[in-house]
């Protein structure tokens, strides 16, 4: 686990210290990168922008992406991800407060590989927190080593 | 019925007479014109809609029966009728009006039908006065067009339902999240240097955000339902019953409760709504009888006056039937949150379902015995 990152994207700074703090329960809070918004997302995965000193080859294991965020939303940065063939298999993991179906439909629909409803109670968030990052850091076999 | 001819002397015919009558009674204005188009014969129905005594009349050309800005071009039409004249009914489409005696016109309907005699091409028309019916066609109109306008209202509406409901959905819930994770982290770090006292005090405000999180999916729920179309078909209660029911035995797996379901109940309604009112009365059911050792739920159906009734009874903690008015009121509770936690819109919700059905709900209960919900369906096409 020590060399897989997890990306996660989200624009509420509580959500984020939450998040973070749950992770690092499990003790996968030394390998999160934060992006705040779908921009900084992008410039992250593509190397581009404030990130263009990064190794493209360098991508996170998985990437906990928000639907609701500001400039590009979610579903945007899902798309793009999907479009770029650095990125088209990486997986993709909606961490959102939306349980509407149209959300889920669209979701799964642009290629997402998860859909997980961010509790209101903490333990269960931190419950599923870890279950996320022992799944997609442990468990999971990626496309490509 | 008075004639200047001089056939007059003679005595009538017994069909002249009939025509008379005939003629004289009719509920419609009758006007006869002779090939110059001069008013020959008039009824008592003329004089009444016109305003004229028949002596006025007779003699006079038809077009002084006529709205003044037409009379010039009335000749004309006349006169082509007259070569090629047939009969032609009210309702022909035409969009005409009548003067009265004192100038003021109506709406008429006229059938004109050629008659030949002696004296050549005469036409007996028939004139009905279409003011009223004219009237209700115009209140049908505005009548149309308001409700067209409210329909464009009540779906601005929805559509502003739509958007506040899933603005809820993500915006009113991460602030919850982050008052009660905050307070648990705080417990978690802060242990040692805080004291029982402080500890429960934590504890009450993740609670209470826990139970506001609880009332926003609740509503979010009551809102769905209210908005979604229904989507009408057979649905196989029974089934529906006893998934719903198996669900609620995984949920509660300590609780054992024995559950009869009636066989092969079938209405015709939406599956996912019915599925919602299920899971709300049978969760209510489950919850309700907690403390009982041998508790009891069953769905079933009896005829009643002809209507089919179905049922969901417990035999669980019940309620004081003096309060039944507030069973299917939003929000409202009649038991302690500390007994059984809920957030009191399960049954308003299921009565909406049931309403958007066309049916009705009511409930039966006492303290400590149990309590039955009955509810109908709306008037099912019979498959026999």
């Amino acid at each position: 686990m020590s060399d897989k990152s997890i990306l996660l994207v989200e624009d509420n700074p509580d959500d984020e210290a939450l998040t973070l703090h749950a992770l690092a329960t499990h003790k996968i809070g030394n390998q999160v990168a934060v992006a705040r918004n779908g921009v900084e997302a992008l410039d992250y995965l593509f190397c581009t922008g404030p990130h263009s000193g990064r190794d493209p080859e360098d991508l996170p294991a998985v990437v906990l992406l928000d639907l609701k965020l500001p400039k590009i939303d979610g579903l945007e940065v899902l798309r793009r991800i999907r479009a770029d063939k650095h990125t088209r298999l990486l997986p993709v993991v909606l961490l959102t407060s939306s349980n509407e179906e149209e959300d889920r439909l669209r979701g799964y629909s642009l290629g997402a590989n998860s859909y997980v409803r961010k509790p209101v109670d903490f333990d269960s968030f931190v419950h599923a927190a870890g279950q996320l990052g022992l799944y997609w850091l442990l468990l999971n076999q990626p496309a490509k080593d | 019925m008075k004639r200047d001819h001089a056939s007059s002397v003679q005595k009538p015919r017994p069909s002249e007479m009939y025509f008379q009558a005939l003629v004289e009674s009719a509920p419609d204005a009758i006007v006869i014109t002779d090939p110059a188009g001069r008013i020959v014969l008039i009824n008592a129905q003329t004089e009444v809609l016109f305003g004229y005594r028949r002596e006025e009349l007779e003699g006079q050309p038809v077009e002084i029966l006529v709205p003044g800005r037409y009379r010039s071009e009335h000749p004309g039409l006349r006169r082509s009728f007259t070569h090629a004249p047939v009969t032609r009914p009210m309702g022909a489409g035409l969009d005409l009006y009548a003067q009265r005696k004192d100038g003021s016109e109506f709406p008429v309907q006229i059938s004109l039908s050629p008659i030949r005699s002696e004296e050549g091409l005469s036409i007996f028309s028939a004139i009905r006065d279409i003011t009223q019916q004219r009237e209700t066609e115009q209140r049908i109109r505005e009548l149309n067009a308001r409700l067209a306008s409210q329909n464009a209202e009540l779906q601005a509406v929805n559509q502003e339902l739509e958007a506040f409901s899933y603005s809820v959905s993500h915006d009113l819930r991460a602030p919850l999240r982050a008052i009660d994770g905050f307070s648990r982290i705080l417990l978690d770090e802060q242990a040692e240097s805080m004291d029982a006292a402080g500890r429960n005090l934590l504890e009450r405000v993740r609670r209470a955000s826990q139970h506001m999180g609880r009332l926003i999916d609740d509503l979010l729920k009551l809102a769905r339902v209210t908005r979604a179309d229904v989507q009408m078909q057979d649905v196989d209660l029974s089934a529906l019953a006893a998934e719903v029911a198996e669900a609620q035995r995984q949920l509660m797996p300590e609780h054992a409760v024995e559950f009869i379901c009636a066989p092969g109940l079938h209405a015709h309604g939406d599956a996912k709504l019915l599925r919602i009112a299920f899971d709300n009365l049978l969760g209510n059911a489950w919850k309700f009888t907690g403390g009982r050792s041998a508790a009891r739920v069953e769905f079933g159906m009896h005829e009643e006056a002809g209507d089919k009734v179905y049922f969901v009874a417990d035999n669980g903690a019940g309620f004081d039937m003096a309060f039944a008015d507030k069973l299917f009121g939003a929000f409202q509770r009649l038991h302690d949150t500390g007994e059984f936690p809920g957030t009191g819109i399960g049954l308003a919700t299921v009565q909406r379902v049931i309403h958007k059905h066309g049916g009705h709900i009511w409930a039966q209960a006492a303290v400590d015995t149990g309590a039955s919900f009955f509810f109908t369906l709306a008037r099912q096409q019979e498959t026999a």
